[in-house]
């Protein structure tokens, strides 16, 4: 299949060019110009980018329209719930995920939300198919852990007070995470599906995301990753411009946001698009993320336009949305439109970081799924 | 008296091309078409930019939950009692949340405050002007309107704690009771004791002001304007998500004055908001409601209006439909079109000089007045 006078956002040599995508077998082959096949889609002009990643999503597990209570969300029976698997409660039929496709996003990291200490392992999904195993990518490719003061409010009956308790429990669950790791194979209780998971983080085979507002919480969370050598991605994240250096020092990347949030409490209450520009400038890795607040994960793209707004520059701003998102988990084949990549590509009829632009089709793995924004 | 020349400069009816803002002091003396200017006019040249009336937010709750301050210090629902139509919001609202400054900094200079939607008869909203000063100078208009409130939000507050009302039926009950009794009260003209609750029910029953009823599901809706026929209420219906499967239905009630839509960029996390829609306030005004825009601050932010109007642009509102819902319609529906939402003579001098259309996204409120003194 050729998709024909296209004009491609690359994101690697930051430029437009004009020129044809061969696809074969899901994945792009070929960029030339004057390229031929016995399946053409002519794209007559459009803006073709890499397809949208939003790496903090609830898509699935917090559907559109069913109300709360039918949320798959917070499990707040317990603080320490590593052993949460999004698969296990992603509904393929809620109505974002076909929306967000159609938007332009195709791929999104599900985790479960913010009431635990450790909350449970991150699901990558793509946002096309019938049943979670159309759906399913990775999991799990990260434990996610809050350390914000939300735990607090959802356990402070009986749980839960001081955010001191909340770093103890956390470092109390790591440290019996690696006596579980020095007993044999044969001596551990191979039914702990939390110890399991939790084994994987300190060996390095996946990322421990941590969900931080403030700038004191960012560097505590740095000091145990020294401390336990996890690897490390950080979440909200939103006073990371009063300490850009110590992040790049660790070279952490960091999933901002919501930055277009409301409802500031007194731990985002220095929420601001000019973060975006500040890590840009110290060249800390970023991707942007409604995290479902809000916000509908379709409007990512608008956090991009606003990070611009704020300062970031426009290929930044693509990145945080199309790019930097996929190197985060480490899905080395997707983020640009380039030779050998998966192909997932979003059609604009416009520069998509212009306002008025809209999404004319959604391409998942060489297949288009979705025609124009819903 | 100043002119500011040379922007493009919507009136709140239409764009002039190349048009001169007069304003004298804290009034508007004219807009003109050509630059006929007055001799004695201190001449100020903004070629190139596009000159707006301030914005007006028909629904928000911004300084009733103070940005930064944690949910635990908001003043936003008296959940305590399904009937409390004698709050008002203006007693729950700090000028001081850092939320004004930065709206007002975006071009918002008039926004109608309401209690939340906890309660059925839940109180009375204010319009306020986001200007310096004390609180009373900036009170546009007091008791502007009665907020009731349909559906799952106050189920949600007092139903699943066993409490009245557990269902729709019960709201509806509850208000229709109110309004019986209240329609005594009004009535009775000598040897009454004064009764704040049932004075605030007099003000929607003697037609004094509307009732501005939350309302997103189609039944919701219906059951607002039929509630509001039975008491020959005028009424504004608040959200309206489902508005747009309903305009027929709604067109057959003559008592409607308009629609408040959104918040538009929102999350559908309740089931009565599986239908929000992009294209609400595009089909709304295309079957001649007077459509208002609101952000429903902190639900979206109050800084964002032209972004949620931009959007409703964007799914086929009418252009100058749009920016007429966030200027001169809900200027109207909150009864303060006589002072704010268009250029017109005598009016405030309440004006935003933008970078750009205020609907690019790149575009910047670069000056904003209020009465003619300039805030920002």
């Amino acid at each position: 299949m050729v998709i024909q006078n296209a004009r491609i956002l690359d994101f690697s040599n930051k430029k437009v060019v004009e020129g044809d995508i061969e696809i074969t077998e899901g994945r792009i082959k070929r960029i030339a110009k004057g390229l031929k096949g016995n399946k053409i889609i002519d794209a007559n002009g459009l803006f073709l980018m890499y397809g949208m990643i939003d790496p903090h999503t609830f898509l699935g597990i917090a559907e559109d329209g069913v109300g709360y209570r039918e949320f798959d969300l917070n499990e707040t029976s317990d603080i320490i719930t590593p052993q949460m698997l999004p698969s296990y409660a992603i509904h393929p039929e809620d109505p974002a995920i076909k929306e967000s496709a159609s938007w332009g996003i195709t791929t999104a990291i599900v985790m479960p939300g913010f009431s635990n200490i450790i909350a449970g392992a991150g699901t990558i999904i793509k946002t096309h198919g019938k049943s979670i195993n159309d759906l399913f990518i990775k999991e799990p490719c990260c434990i996610k852990v809050n350390l914000t003061r939300t735990p607090i409010a959802y356990h402070q009956k009986d749980k839960l007070r001081t955010k001191m308790y909340a770093y103890a429990v956390l470092r109390k669950k790591l440290e019996e995470t690696r006596e579980y790791m020095k007993k044999s194979e044969k001596k551990r209780d191979n039914s702990k599906e939390d110890m399991k998971l939790l084994s994987m983080v300190l060996k390095g085979e996946i990322p421990l995301l941590v969900h931080v507002h403030r700038r004191d919480d960012i560097e505590r969370v740095i000091a145990l990753k020294e401390e336990f050598g996890f690897s490390l991605i950080l979440s909200g994240c939103e006073e990371a411009h009063l300490i850009p250096s110590l992040l790049k020092e660790h070279n952490i990347p960091c999933i901002l946001g919501p930055l277009m949030r409301a409802d500031k409490d007194p731990e985002t209450r220095n929420t601001t698009f000019r973060t975006c520009k500040v890590l840009e400038d110290h060249g800390v890795k970023f991707a942007l993320s409604h995290a479902q607040s809000e916000n509908p994960v379709k409007l990512l793209r608008f956090l991009a336009m606003y990070a611009h707004k704020a300062g970031l520059s426009k290929w930044g701003a693509l990145k945080a949305i199309a790019q930097t998102g996929y190197e985060i988990f480490g899905l080395n084949d997707m983020g640009n439109i380039e030779e050998g990549k998966i192909a997932n590509i979003v059609a604009f009829d416009k520069d998509p970081m212009d306002w008025k632009s809209k999404v004319v089709w959604t391409m998942i793995e060489g297949e288009i799924v979705q025609r124009g924004e819903i | 008296m100043k002119a500011f020349v040379g922007a493009r400069i919507f009136t709140g009816t239409e764009w002039l091309k190349d048009g001169a803002l007069i304003i004298e002091e804290n009034r508007i003396v004219k807009v003109l078409r050509r630059k006929r200017l007055p001799k004695n006019a201190e001449i100020i040249n903004v070629k190139g930019k596009f000159i707006t009336p301030g914005l007006v937010d028909a629904h928000s709750h911004i300084g009733m939950v103070e940005e930064g301050a944690g949910r635990d210090y908001a003043d936003l629902n008296e959940s305590t009692n399904p009937t409390t139509p004698d709050i008002q919001a203006i007693d729950g609202f700090y000028p001081d949340d850092p939320a004004i400054r930065e709206t007002r900094a975006s071009g918002i200079t008039t926004v109608y405050i309401t209690p939340g939607s906890s309660n059925p008869i839940a109180g009375l909203g204010a319009v306020v002007k986001l200007k310096d000063g004390y609180l009373k100078d900036m009170i546009l208009k007091d008791r502007a309107g009665l907020k009731l409130s349909f559906g799952e939000n106050p189920k949600a507050t007092y139903g699943v704690n066993g409490k009245k009302p557990i269902t729709r039926m019960a709201i509806a009950a509850i208000i229709r009771e109110a309004f019986y009794k209240a329609r005594v009260y009004c009535n009775k003209r000598r040897g009454k004791e004064r009764d704040p609750q049932q004075e605030a029910l007099c003000l929607a029953l003697r037609r004094k002001i509307p009732i501005r009823a939350h309302a997103h599901r189609k039944d919701d809706i219906l059951t607002a304007l039929r509630i509001a026929e039975e008491f020959n209420l005028s009424i504004i219906i608040e959200h309206c998500t489902e508005g747009h499967l309903a305009v027929e239905e709604m067109k057959g009630y003559k008592n409607i004055i308009g629609c408040v839509s959104g918040p538009l960029l929102y999350f559908p996390w309740k089931v009565e908001l599986k239908n929000l829609s992009f294209k609400n306030p595009a089909i709304l005004s295309e079957h001649e409601f007077l459509v208002a825009i609101m952000s429903d601050h902190p639900f979206t932010h109050a800084k964002y209006l032209t972004l949620y109007a931009a959007m409703a642009h964007k799914e086929g509102m009418d252009e100058i439909e749009a920016l007429k819902a966030i200027t001169i319609n809900p200027a109207i529906l909150l009864g303060v079109d006589k002072k704010v939402g268009s250029l017109e003579p005598d009016k405030d001098a309440d004006f935003v000089i933008w970078s750009h259309h205020p609907f690019e996204l790149k575009s910047e409120a670069m000056e904003v007045y209020i009465e003619g003194k300039r805030i920002k």
